[in-house]
């Protein structure tokens, strides 16, 4: 039961939409790339990259992921409170699929910092999150699908050969997929 | 005579990629203060010529370089910002994506992965295969796979 109660705590914490008075990031219907929540941070306002870094880091994002990582480690003056938990679970996730030297040396570090209650709750938060949280993906760009069937009529109906033997085609429109 | 023409501008253009591509094994110049790397692997069915990045804070558009057929990673030491994989090559063919291709941000003093791509005819697509590009990266660096990977640069 307090399992439980704590990770329903740190899935709030991190993502329930609320006010900003209480520290929670909220919720963004506008879609923000990775490249906003830089700008913002940037232009000197934590708060809102922090919003976007965690809308990104539910949708898979590792480098938003392990931003949160690191506003949780420091802590933002008036909007969230450091928490050494959240900051190692939130870079484990980060580092589960695209493990880099720099993830790994900040994980290492801050749980040097807590004490083995903290440890504790580290694996038990990490193990949960990770069955519900994507990770290993960049978001940059919004998705578009692309009707492929289309795309490969329209190809074909284009291609011609030119007399040699390379084929000369027509590059369809929206060649890119990204998934 | 055609040919040669071609043959001598794509050429050309590889020269102008050394400026941003790292070469297999060749000593890492250190990442200055707001420069990172931009790591992406292609698996292609034919070789590719002239792939083109354009830096959406610049508007710059550069080349760098050329891929033989079959799966090879790139590593590029960049200036921290939005960059595009816009074009290439093949045989006498230019292929341009629309909507600027594929995006991603590079972060300074970061290995910033990017995708795998598996440029086929007429759809190419992405998506992400960290563990090809950390094989690939043992191989040709394995200096700067260590340095930021992990210490065996092994997944």
């Amino acid at each position: 039961m307090k399992k439980l109660m704590f990770i329903t705590l740190f899935l709030y914490s991190s993502f329930v939409y609320s006010n900003q008075s209480d520290g929670a990031c909220k919720k963004i219907d506008t879609f923000f790339p990775y490249k906003a929540g830089i700008v913002a941070e940037k232009s000197g306002e934590p708060e809102y990259a922090f919003d976007i870094f965690c809308n990104l880091a539910f949708k898979g994002d590792y480098r938003a992921q392990f931003k949160l990582a690191q506003y949780y480690n420091q802590g933002l003056e008036n909007y969230i409170e450091p928490n050494k938990v959240y900051a190692v679970v939130w870079a484990r996730i980060a580092n589960t699929k695209i493990l880099t030297r720099r993830k790994s040396n900040f994980i290492e570090q801050v749980m040097s910092e807590l004490p083995d209650t903290g440890i504790n709750q580290v694996d038990e938060l990490y193990s949960s999150a990770i069955r519900m949280i994507p990770t290993g993906i960049r978001i940059d760009m919004k998705y578009k699908p692309l009707d492929l069937k289309k795309i490969l009529e329209e190809h074909n109906k284009k291609q011609q050969y030119t007399g040699s033997r390379i084929k000369r085609s027509e590059p369809p429109a929206g060649l890119g997929i990204i998934e | 005579m055609r040919k040669l023409i071609i043959i001598s501008c794509l050429m050309f253009i590889t020269s102008c990629a050394s400026e941003y591509k790292l070469k297999p094994n060749a000593e890492l110049v250190p990442l200055k203060s707001n420069e990172g790397y931009l790591g992406l692997v292609i698996n292609t069915l034919d070789p590719l010529y002239a792939i083109q990045m354009l830096s959406v804070e610049t508007d710059q558009t550069f080349y760098i370089g050329s891929v033989k057929k079959g799966t090879s990673q790139i590593t590029l030491q960049l200036p921290e910002g939005e960059y595009c994989f816009i074009g290439f090559d093949v045989y006498d063919l230019r292929i341009d994506y629309t909507d600027k291709g594929f995006c991603t941000y590079i972060e300074a003093n970061e290995l910033n992965y990017f995708n795998e791509f598996l440029v086929r005819n007429p759809v190419t697509r992405s998506y992400p295969n960290y563990k090809k590009y950390v094989d690939l990266l043992r191989v040709d660096h394995p200096v700067l796979c260590k340095k930021f990977v992990n210490s065996e640069c092994s997944l």
